[in-house]
């Protein structure tokens, strides 16, 4: 699971984890089925649903090999940044100055990620930086996306639009990582290791960012449909 | 759980609270706005219908002016030369026709008049709407294309003038949709003012329309009339309903409050 890296070795899979793998397995599955009834930004999305399935099995090889996921979730960061940039830009396709502002950001924290990984923080330790950094640039695109969305509204009501349900689950989780990293080293000093009650809450907006993905997946492939 | 992971849980629980209250603000504050996108939409669809109006209403007018200045003064023209024509020198079959010709030129310069004045709307300000519809109703039945009857209880109608223009028109495009797809031999036609409440309604018997097509769906020509009457009824705030079925005619009818 997102930012749960430090899973002691031999536990392969948890309730908590397995409910999450459904909802994101669901997600993909969806998304491929009507990968051709799907705009281009939320085929980018079933994409990056596939490429986070992918980096979960990884991560759970790796645990299990070599005691450690963490080089798996320094190079998915990266990854995933890019993928939020290219999704970001096509969904302000009609705001071309807000465009360009969301891809610069994407292009300066997927720099800044590469090179904290390369000269600041091992591949050994946990991304912090590169998950505060993902965190800060998808929370800030969401609240931008709906900042144009108020600017330029279209007659459908906005609980039907796959645009809503993307940008309230991803500003609702990436909000959550990025305040947890904030507190994490705080945290762990207190209480020498991450309380229960921070798994659930990671857990909680893990399930709550991809169902949003799912229904604004299902959403974008039914608005297509009736498109044509 | 002690004081110093209280803290962080307390943390947590407001910032959730927060972005539940922030996603929740973002729904409303975007339902305003469409509100607001939706209303300066339709705004501009009717300033839009009006400039159309107003620019059809002047290029009938100047088609008008020419009609009466123009083809008016060559008919009448013609007549003259006609009516000079020596027919003591002509043979019975010639005298004949030159004073057919006289006639029917006698009716073009009449059929021009009477199309000049149904082009001006300004005409309605004169004549009143009443008289302008029985003006064009008169010009059809000297066609003997469909028989027509009016029917009113009173020939002043008080009404905002930009109105009766509307009005006028809306009339005009229903008689062209029963002359022209109606193939109706009768139509009946009522205009009346009861409680400040103008009625028009115009009865054909002809081939009406299919149940299962849009009314205002334009099909081989057929819709595009009936979706300007109702756009213009919009405009001006008349109410406009319409009532057709195959073989058994169509019925309109619009209501204006004056």
């Amino acid at each position: 699971m997102q930012l749960l890296g430090h899973i002691s070795p031999g536990v392969i899979i948890t309730p908590g984890f397995f409910t999450y793998l459904l909802i994101l397995s669901f997600g993909a599955v969806i998304g491929i089925l009507c990968f051709n009834r799907l705009s281009k930004p939320f085929r980018t999305l079933t994409q990056m649903l596939c490429f986070i399935i992918l980096v979960e099995i990884l991560s759970k090889i790796f645990q299990n090999r070599w005691g450690t996921n963490f080089p798996i979730y320094h190079v998915s960061q990266i990854i995933q940044l890019v993928f939020f940039g290219r999704i970001f830009y096509l969904l302000l396709k009609r705001h071309q100055k807000t465009q360009i502002i969301l891809v610069l950001s994407a292009v300066l924290c997927t720099v800044l990620s590469l090179l904290v990984t390369l000269f600041y923080q091992s591949i050994f330790t946990f991304p912090s930086i590169g998950s505060l950094l993902l965190s800060f640039y998808v929370s800030f695109s969401s609240v931008v996306l709906y900042y144009s969305m108020i600017k330029l509204p279209i007659k459908t009501p906005v609980l039907k639009q796959p645009k809503f349900w993307f940008g309230a689950g991803s500003l609702f989780f990436y909000t959550i990582t990025f305040f947890i990293l904030g507190f994490f080293k705080l945290v762990l000093e207190l209480e020498g290791k991450m309380p229960e009650w921070c798994y659930f809450i990671l857990h909680l907006a893990n399930y709550i960012l991809y169902s949003s993905y799912l229904i604004a997946i299902i959403l974008a492939a039914r608005t297509n449909h009736l498109n044509k | 759980m002690n004081l110093d992971s209280t803290i962080p849980l307390i943390a947590g629980t407001v910032l959730v609270t927060v972005l539940t209250v922030f996603i929740i603000l973002f729904v409303i504050l975007y339902k305003k706005a469409q509100l607001k996108f939706e209303l300066e939409r339709q705004q501009f669809q009717q300033a839009l219908l009006q400039t159309e109006v107003e620019i059809r209403e002047q290029t009938l007018l100047n088609i008008s002016r020419d009609l009466h200045d123009n083809f008016g003064q060559i008919a009448s023209l013609v007549k003259i030369h006609l009516a000079m024509i020596s027919k003591a020198e002509l043979k019975d079959k010639d005298r004949l026709r030159v004073e057919e010709s006289v006639d029917l030129v006698r009716d073009l310069i009449k059929e021009i008049r009477s199309l000049s004045t149904s082009l001006n709307s300004q005409n309605i300000a004169k004549q009143g709407i009443v008289g302008m519809i029985e003006h064009d109703i008169s010009r059809i039945q000297r066609s003997g294309f469909i028989d027509i009857k009016l029917l009113y209880k009173s020939a002043q109608i008080a009404i905002d003038p930009q109105k009766a223009i509307f009005l006028y028109r809306m009339f005009q495009e229903m008689l062209n949709n029963i002359l022209k797809h109606s193939e109706a031999t009768k139509a009946t036609v009522g205009i009346d003012c009861t409680d400040n409440i103008l009625t028009l309604k115009v009865r054909d018997n002809g081939k009406g329309m299919s149940k299962t097509r849009n009314f205002h769906s334009p099909v081989n020509g057929y819709g595009n009339g009936l979706l300007n009457i109702k756009e213009r009824c919009k405009i001006i705030g008349a109410t406009y309903s319409i009532e057709s079925y195959p073989n058994k005619g169509t019925f309109i009818e619009i209501k204006l409050p004056t």
